[in-house]
């Protein structure tokens, strides 16, 4: 509060998911590069119109449930193999098959938690704190509304041509994001 | 809290047991000894009873320690252990050690070896070294131990209930004796239970010469002593006849259950066993034919069995009696003559005795016939004579010279002389008057017409009452005494323990019944120790004394004391006599109406006298598997035509007193006819033994002690659920499962693989190959079992055996009821009907089959893959080994184990009392119940808490201790095989008949690899591939093709022979309990 | 290219007989949709949720009690014995997890075959899943006969050091179930994350604000991040789907590992899997057609997803249906005696009571879905999916009882009672599922707002060829 507020960029609201969906592409078209489209769902092709590239999270999940097989596997051989051996009901002290289904439940687990985890990270939440949210009109954000965010870090960020460029488009409103506090009280 | 000095007990306060080694320290003795010129105790070493003390002091030692597991933690409680400072001399702690001793049983006894550990008696084994052979034990003997250990003993001397001390007792007699000597006894009488002491004997003898007018009397409930009454009646002189099942082709029994209630059962089984050994020279088995109107252990184990009622047994004796004579081709006589209006009112429809008649016959001086102990003198008589005839006398049945009996009379005219006032004194010696007194003397109110009753009390009960003193007995691993076995021989009764609620010295826990003898008869030597010395030094004649004495102790016998058989001549006049007056009155009562009732002695409790024994009254009866209660038995077609169903409450009127208890429908049973167990329903007894059972004592009257007529029954209420019985087998049929095999002589002669070759699912078994590879099984040893199931009677002795060794729990009425015995060793009875008749006629004269079944130590275990925490595996010797501790009780290995032989800890047996298991914590088991179990408990064998699942493991410590010692014994020489038969498992230890074989399969040619090459050897279940190490021999019955009821397969194997697959569950079940009715 | 990238490809509209009935009834919009089902969440709690609410917490209370007094006393206090070594214990638990598969399956099965009408009870479905696997996953342990010891199944040192036995089927069972409810957790809370945001957004008080602030972790809606979020959620759906054949498959080991006849079956994993696919629907059913009229939500779960409900309702119970007809056909062609045996004594044997309950609840009574006046009877629906929830419990008790109860020798054969510890057990882990779901309806969204959001917004234009789309008619 004691900072002097900062402007974080401009925000424009819309009605409906198609008019957000042509400004982001007239906002792609006009160069800006660090700016966002705000939904209260994933709307089917705003990626590709915002020109986002496939997300690597699939990656991560394959590393995890390789990991988590061989970790399956490696465990139930160290266990009961190499570090305690006992004769149990005439059985081999280690075969793949009664391995499988641990080392599977394992693939899956650290599938899974990879999945979350790579989410999360690429996503960097979770964050306690972020100028939007402070921003009241944007609470409709996660209700019916959809923003567009023009960040002021932006290298084509002009702040009067950028809300003017905003205003043109078919927005219900345009207003100011502050970086510290809240702008308008 | 926990590491706390335990509280130490006051002293001289209940309870007494308790003798702490401060407590001894006290003691002049004691002192006496410590300042001895050698203290260590190597000289106290030389004499028993200062070793015992030296074991005293270590127990004492145990009990502080011990006295720390009341109030600590839940699971691991702090002990205290105080240092053994001083070590006897030969004294290895944890090593147990074995004492030759006795265990008196009315006129015989049964010798013993017992194990003891750190002066504790931990468990009962048979002698090996005595004469009689290596005959194991019964299942009496296994828990007498828990006997000494009841909490609820008599532990006070009292005097009209109040306890004095004992120098009171001892003060009282001394002036009495001095008062019966001046009246020469007269006013005194006497009251005993039978015994086979020679000490006992001499002590009478004395006290006879100096009270000639004192009356003595004698009172056995359940009295087996016909067998030599009859003897002395038949050859005229005192006599004790002595079978030789061994050697007998063919046996006959009038109701005789030698293998189970008879007199020296275990020597029987033990010779029964041999007798039915399929010997590679071709000698057949034995053939055995049993006329009875229960199902006893001997009618189960029968080639062919008539079962009759009670009263048309004689009749039926005396049929088969002149159908000897018949086909003997014996001329008319006056025996014939006498016998013969008895033998045609048994009419032989079926010509059954005429059959076995033709046996006799053909076998003569080969055969054996023994009457029961429920018979009548006219019965008995009738099987001499057949014995006499036959040339069994002195081949298959020898008699040896007994003890003149000394003149005493019975109970009834006990009681009269008690009305009549002509008793002043009465000393009850032995057993429970008050309570096994034929109703119709109507005891209680006898016996308080004696001004002064002085009784050798076991423990309280519903003599008491009206006893104005009352001495503890002490039990007889704290005694010292004498006993004669059924052979004969002198037998060492020797304590193993002082007396455990005697204090420090040990003279206040009570007496022996020859101390008490010659204190009521004022004798000089009141020792029990002396006086026994002195009775072997006049038997063992000259010789060395000390020495004699010490083999005498150590062997546990006097050798040479066995009398030589005698051939004394066939004394027609007494059976011509008995016959003639008794042929009338029998053959009324055959003809008589209205149900019949037999009066039996019970496999558990016996007359009543184990009542207060845990593990006696958990253990299944042989036939039933009823436990902790008897019910009223009752044949399959009786009960249909009472319309009664099992668990009915009933009550019997029989001669105007009645008696109420739950029906049993037990197949084999003669038709009209009740069985009722003696023993159960006691008034007033310890904790174990209350409120089990219905008394039928109530209905029995002294003209009619073992079976009467005329009863009426009267269906009191259908059962509720609390009316369920604790039964441990619910299901008698075997479906036609190839569990237990049998085949009948000539099959297993012309074909040997018969009995044991696959059959129905069994001939499914898969390949040998396997899909995985197996880790090999690596030990020098490998062992295995095997169980002749030709020679298992079901006597039960093992299970007992079994619980001793291995701690099982107890678990009480409610928790069997519930399925949730904990018997690592069971043994299963099955019936088999005639697969041809119909379901209901099924039950009617079954046969039946026992398996002991026990944990068949798997190779391929199924119950060890299951168990997600290694808690049971394999060792390298091919033990299926659990290791307690690691256990978390999922109880799915014993879901998995296809035999069922895994008990699961439901409670905290060990730790609470059995009648309040269901308030957990909040209900602590008394502590002198559970202090003094504590101390029957093995300490070689880990007791399980609850939620741990147990099962049994061979006797794992004794194959661990025979293979220390063998390593010991080894030595450089590194041969560390444990040879041959140096390791018993418990359960064939106690097995009289040697069915139970344990060894290493590696060795070729130990016995079990010897019997597992054997044709009938087969593994139960074995199409599942499990590999079990116990195998099983089949049972060969050698049925005569003559007789009415032969068959060419046994009915189990016949079942399964002609069984279509599938079938209706439940079909062919004459066991016959119902389960279900959900 | 850009340009065409921007225009999104519109397929044209099916024709009108093809259309795909309306998700959302009355044309209701997307704030509606926001306002209705966050209401639930904010407003004060109606009276019906306190009269279930509180008898399902004394019941809570009851299995809590049941729980104390098992361990304290021992698992005696059931009925159980040597024969019948598991009886309700693991019936309840398979029971339990058997319900815990409709929330997967719903999510995450019906995701990847890009069915929309999942949405409205996805959330429910998968909240009932893990509530239903925290009821089962009590029972593995308390069953123990040291639960204290429980630990040890784990792969954790300790004092024995001894491991874990990895080729009991119990411990397949402890990785399953652990990386289950772990991967079912995930899932839910993860689906959960822009609704716990829109509740944030609209909370009032600070305390709600912080309590939804905190768990909603930032979201904000941004498209970057719903790029990565709907490929953690569909890799996640993805991830389930095995997991959720695996679990029951691995479950349905614990007997078919074992050679009990009646247990030891190669039909049994997928034979439970459908079993638990019926369970689990007939659990959404029994909860749901209470909660739409209670809490006002008939427009979003509409009679249309209780048909829906009802066909897999029809379809799992005919295959269990199979399966209950497959094992006496294997019984009788094994020629095996004790197969036949095990399967006669189901049938005909002294549990013949269950066994026939258990054929009239599963395999018969679902067969009158086939009729569309019953899917669409809401009464009809109800009382069949309470059958079917008695009919399964009862399949496993017929399972896992009647296959122990009388085995290989008939020595060892019992019948098992249970006490009123076993029944107060069973009845106090209904009441602690129902307390969850009721706390979970009550301050949770327990409809997936965003995802029905979505999938009205697409398959509303569609299917009306609305020329408005669902988020301007709120305005």
């Amino acid at each position: 509060m004691n900072a002097a507020p900062v402007l974080h960029g401009w925000l424009a609201e819309f009605a409906t998911a198609d008019q957000v969906q042509a400004a982001a592409g007239r906002v792609r078209q006009a160069g800006y590069t660090r700016w966002d489209v705000f939904a209260p769902w994933p709307i089917r092709g705003l990626d590709d119109a915002m020109g986002l590239r496939r997300s690597p999270v699939g990656w991560f999940v394959f590393a995890g449930g390789a990991l988590g097989l061989a970790a399956g596997m490696a465990m139930v051989w160290f266990m009961n193999q190499h570090d305690y051996p006992l004769a149990v009901g005439g059985k081999p002290m280690f075969s793949t098959w009664f391995a499988l289904p641990i080392a599977f439940e394992l693939a899956i687990l650290f599938g899974a938690m990879a999945a979350v985890l790579a989410m999360l990270a690429l996503n960097r939440l979770p964050r306690w704190h972020h100028p939007l949210l402070q921003t009241p009109r944007f609470a409709r954000a996660t209700d019916d509304r959809f923003f567009l965010v023009i960040e002021s870090a932006d290298p084509q960020f002009a702040a009067d041509r950028t809300r003017q460029f905003l205003e043109s488009l078919e927005c219900v409103h345009v207003e100011a994001v502050w970086e510290e506090g809240p702008c308008d009280t | 809290m926990k590491n706390d000095a335990p509280a130490r007990p006051a002293p001289w306060k209940e309870p007494r047991y308790w003798r702490s080694l401060d407590e001894l320290a006290r003691t002049p003795p004691f002192q006496e000894w410590l300042q001895g010129e050698f203290p260590d105790g190597a000289q106290a070493l030389e004499h028993p009873v200062s070793r015992r003390r030296f074991l005293e002091i270590m127990s004492a030692s145990f009990l502080l320690a011990g006295l720390g597991l009341g109030g600590a933690g839940c699971r691991r409680p702090e002990e205290a252990i105080l240092p053994f400072a001083r070590i006897p001399e030969g004294y290895d702690h944890g090593v147990a050690e074995y004492y030759a001793t006795a265990m008196p049983v009315r006129g015989s006894a049964i010798p013993l070896l017992v194990k003891t550990h750190e002066g504790r008696p931990v468990k009962i084994e048979g002698n090996p070294l005595h004469p009689q052979g290596r005959t194991g034990t019964d299942a009496f003997a296994q828990a007498s131990i828990l006997n000494l250990y009841d909490p609820d003993r008599l532990r006070r001397f009292t005097r009209q209930g109040q306890a004095v001390a004992p120098a009171a007792a001892i003060d009282f007699l001394a002036s009495q004796a001095r008062e019966w000597a001046e009246r020469r006894g007269s006013g005194l009488a006497i009251l005993e239970g039978r015994a086979s002491s020679p000490s006992r004997e001499r002590i009478e003898r004395l006290l006879r010469r100096r009270y000639p007018e004192a009356r003595w009397y004698i009172h056995e409930p359940i009295d087996l002593q016909i067998a030599r009454a009859s003897a002395a009646m038949a050859l005229g002189q005192p006599l004790a006849p002595a079978y030789r099942m061994d050697l007998a082709r063919r046996i006959v029994s009038f109701d005789a259950d030698l293998l189970g209630t008879e007199e020296d059962a275990h020597r029987w089984i033990h010779q029964h066993a041999r007798g039915r050994q399929l010997d590679d020279d071709g000698r057949d088995p034995a053939r055995l034919y049993v006329l009875e109107s229960l199902m006893t252990l001997t009618g189960a184990n029968a080639d062919h069995r008539l079962r009759l009622e009670p009263a048309r047994i004689p009749a039926a004796a005396a049929r088969l009696w002149w159908e000897v004579h018949r086909q003997a081709g014996w001329a008319a006589d006056e025996e014939s003559a006498a016998l013969r209006a008895l033998a045609n009112s048994y009419a032989d429809p079926n010509s059954w005795c005429a059959e076995c008649a033709r046996d006799l016959v053909e076998s003569r001086g080969q055969c054996l016939v023994v009457a029961g102990h429920r018979q009548p003198m006219a019965v008995h008589l009738a099987a001499w004579s057949l014995n006499h005839r036959l040339g069994n006398i002195g081949r298959t049945v020898h008699v040896r010279p007994a003890p003149a009996a000394a003149e005493k009379e019975g109970l009834p005219e006990l009681a009269a002389s008690l009305r009549a006032g002509q008793v002043e004194a009465l000393v009850i010696l032995d057993g429970n008057p008050a309570y096994t007194a034929p109703a119709d003397l109507d005891w209680r109110s006898a016996q308080r017409m004696a001004r002064t009753v002085i009784r050798l009390a076991a423990s309280e009960d519903e003599t008491s009452a009206a006893c104005d003193w009352q001495i503890p007995a002490l039990h007889f691993l704290e005694s010292w005494g004498d006993a004669r076995t059924g052979d004969g021989t002198v037998t060492s009764v020797q304590p193993l323990i002082q007396p455990l609620f005697g204090g420090a010295s040990g003279k206040d826990g009570g007496w022996t019944d020859l101390e008490f003898l010659a204190r009521i008869g004022g004798l000089e030597e009141q020792r029990p120790r002396e006086i026994v010395r002195q009775t072997i030094r006049e038997l063992a004649g000259s010789g060395d004394a000390v020495r004699q004495w010490r083999q005498y102790l150590h062997d546990g016998f006097l050798a040479g004391s066995a009398p030589a058989p005698a051939s004394p001549a066939w004394q027609p006049g007494a059976a011509l006599e008995c016959w003639h007056s008794a042929a009338g009155s029998l053959a009324a009562q055959a003809a008589s109406p209205g149900l019949q009732v037999v009066f039996h002695r019970d496999y558990s409790v016996d007359d009543g006298r184990y009542i207060n024994n845990g593990w006696l009254q958990e253990m299944p009866d042989p036939i039933t598997k009823l436990t902790w209660e008897n019910a009223i038995l009752i044949s399959p077609r009786t009960a249909r035509l009472h319309k009664l169903a099992h668990f009915d409450r009933i009550e019997i009127a029989l001669r105007g007193r009645t008696v109420e208890g739950p029906v049993w429908i037990q197949p084999g049973m003669a038709d009209n006819t009740l069985g009722l167990a003696l023993g159960y329903g006691r008034e007033r007894t310890g904790r174990v033994g209350a409120g089990s059972g219905y008394n039928a004592y109530r209905l029995r009257t002294a003209a009619a002690l073992h079976a009467d007529t005329g009863a009426q029954i009267r269906l009191v209420r259908r059962p509720g659920k609390k009316d369920r019985i604790a039964c441990t087998q619910d299901h008698g049929a075997l479906e036609g499962r190839p569990i237990v095999r049998e085949a009948s002589l000539d099959q297993f002669r012309a074909d040997p693989g018969l009995a044991s070759g696959a059959m129905r699912i069994e001939a499914h078994r898969p390949p040998a190959a396997s899909l995985y590879s197996h880790p090999p099984l690596t030990g020098l040893h490998q062992w295995g079992m095997a169980v002749d199931l030709n020679a298992c009677v079901g006597c039960s002795a093992c299970v007992l055996a079994c619980q001793s060794e291995n701690n099982v729990p107890i678990v009480g009425r409610g928790q069997v009821a519930r399925g949730r015995e904990m018997h690592w060793l069971r043994i299963d009875r099955y019936y088999a009907g005639p697969p041809d008749r119909p379901l209901d006629e099924q039950g009617d004269d079954p046969q039946v089959v026992f398996q002991p079944m026990m944990c068949q130590q798997c190779e391929h275990a199924p119950c060890e893959y299951v168990c997600p925490v290694n808690a049971t595996v394999h060792d390298e010797e091919g033990l299926n080994v659990m290791a307690y501790n690691r256990c978390v009780g999922t109880r799915y290995c014993a879901n998995n184990c296809p035999y069922k032989v895994r008990r699961f800890n439901f409670f905290d047996y060990h730790r609470r009392p059995l009648d309040r298991l269901y308030r957990g914590p909040l209900a602590p088991k008394a502590p002198d119940e559970r202090d003094l179990i504590q101390w029957a408990r093995n300490p070689d064998v880990t007791v399980r808490m609850r939620g741990v699942m147990e099962k049994c493991t061979y006797c794992v410590q004794r194959i661990q201790q025979a293979k220390i010692a063998r390593k010991i014994a080894a030595g450089i020489s590194g041969d560390i095989r444990v040879p041959d038969g140096a390791i018993v498992p418990a359960c064939a230890e106690a097995c009289p008949a040697e069915a139970i074989v344990f060894g290493d399969l590696s060795d070729p040619n130990s016995r079990v690899s010897v019997l597992r090459r054997q044709a009938r050897c087969y593994r139960a279940l074995e199409f599942l591939d499990v590999r079990p190490r116990t195998s099983y021999l089949a049972r060969i019955r050698n049925p005569n093709s003559r007789m009415p009821d032969w068959h060419e397969h046994p009915w189990s194997l016949e079942d399964a022979l002609r069984r279509r697959e599938g079938g209706r569950p439940g079909q062919a079940e004459p066991a016959g309990r119902p389960e279900g009715g959900g | 290219m850009a340009a065409l990238r921007s225009q999104p490809l519109v397929a044209p509209d099916p024709p009108a007989e093809l259309a795909r009935p309306p998700l959302i009834l009355n044309r209701r919009g997307t704030a509606w949709i926001s306002g209705k089902v966050s209401g639930i969440a904010e407003g004060r709690a109606p009276r019906w949720w306190w009269a279930a609410f509180l008898p399902s917490a004394g019941l809570t209370a009851l299995c809590f009690a049941m729980i104390a007094y098992l361990v304290s006393t021992g698992i005696g206090v059931w009925g159980l014995d040597c024969t019948v070594g598991w009886a309700w214990d693991i019936t309840n638990f398979v029971f339990w997890i058997g319900i815990g598969h409709a929330g997967t399956l719903i999510s995450a099965i019906l995701f990847l075959l890009r069915q929309p009408w999942r949405t409205s009870i996805s959330r429910a479905a998968e909240a009932m899943t893990l509530f239903a696997v925290i009821c089962a996953a009590i029972f593995p342990v308390i069953h123990l006969g040291r639960p204290w010891d429980c630990w040890w199944l784990f792969p954790i040192p300790n004092a024995n050091a001894i491991w874990p036995q990895f080729r009991s089927p119990l411990t397949w069972d402890v990785f399953a179930i652990s990386t289950y409810f772990v991967v079912s957790l995930m899932f839910w809370y993860v689906g959960m994350i822009p609704d716990l945001a829109t509740l944030r957004d609209r909370a009032r008080t600070r305390a709600r604000k912080l309590v939804y602030g905190l768990l909603a972790m930032g979201w904000t809606g941004s498209i970057r991040h719903w790029r990565h979020y709907e490929k953690a959620c569909l890799l996640l759906a993805g991830l389930s789907t095995p997991l959720v054949l695996s679990v029951h498959s691995i479950v349905s080991f614990d007997f078919a590992a074992s050679l009990l006849p009646g247990w030891h079956t190669t039909i049994f994993p997928p034979y439970f899997v459908a079993g638990a696919i019926f369970s689990g629907m007939a659990m959404v059913l029994t909860l749901l057609i209470p909660i739409r009229t209670l809490c006002g939500l008939e427009d979003v779960i509409t009679v249309l997803h209780i048909d829906r409900m009802g066909k897999v309702l029809l379809a799992a119970g005919s295959m269990v249906g199979y399966a209950y007809a497959i094992e006496w056909f294997t019984a009788r062609y094994s020629g095996s005696p004790h197969e036949i045996f095990a399967w006669e004594n189901r049938a005909f044997g002294p549990y013949a009571w269950a066994y026939w309950t258990m054929l009239a609840c599963n395999a018969i009574s679902p067969q009158l879905l086939w009729l569309r006046r019953v899917r669409r009877s809401m009464a009809a629906v109800f009382l069949l999916s309470i059958a079917v929830n008695v009919g399964m419990w009862l399949e496993r008790f017929v399972i896992i009882v009647t296959s122990l109860h009388r085995d290989f020798l008939p020595s060892s054969w019992s019948y098992f009672r249970p006490t009123l510890v076993d029944i107060g057990t069973l009845a106090g882990s209904l009441g602690l599922f129902l307390t969850l779901f009721l706390l979970f309806i009550r301050f949770l969204p327990m409809i997936a707002m965003a995802e029905i959001k979505g999938a009205a917004a697409r398959s509303g234009a569609r299917a009306h060829g609305d020329p408005d789309p669902p988020g301007g008619l709120s305005g």
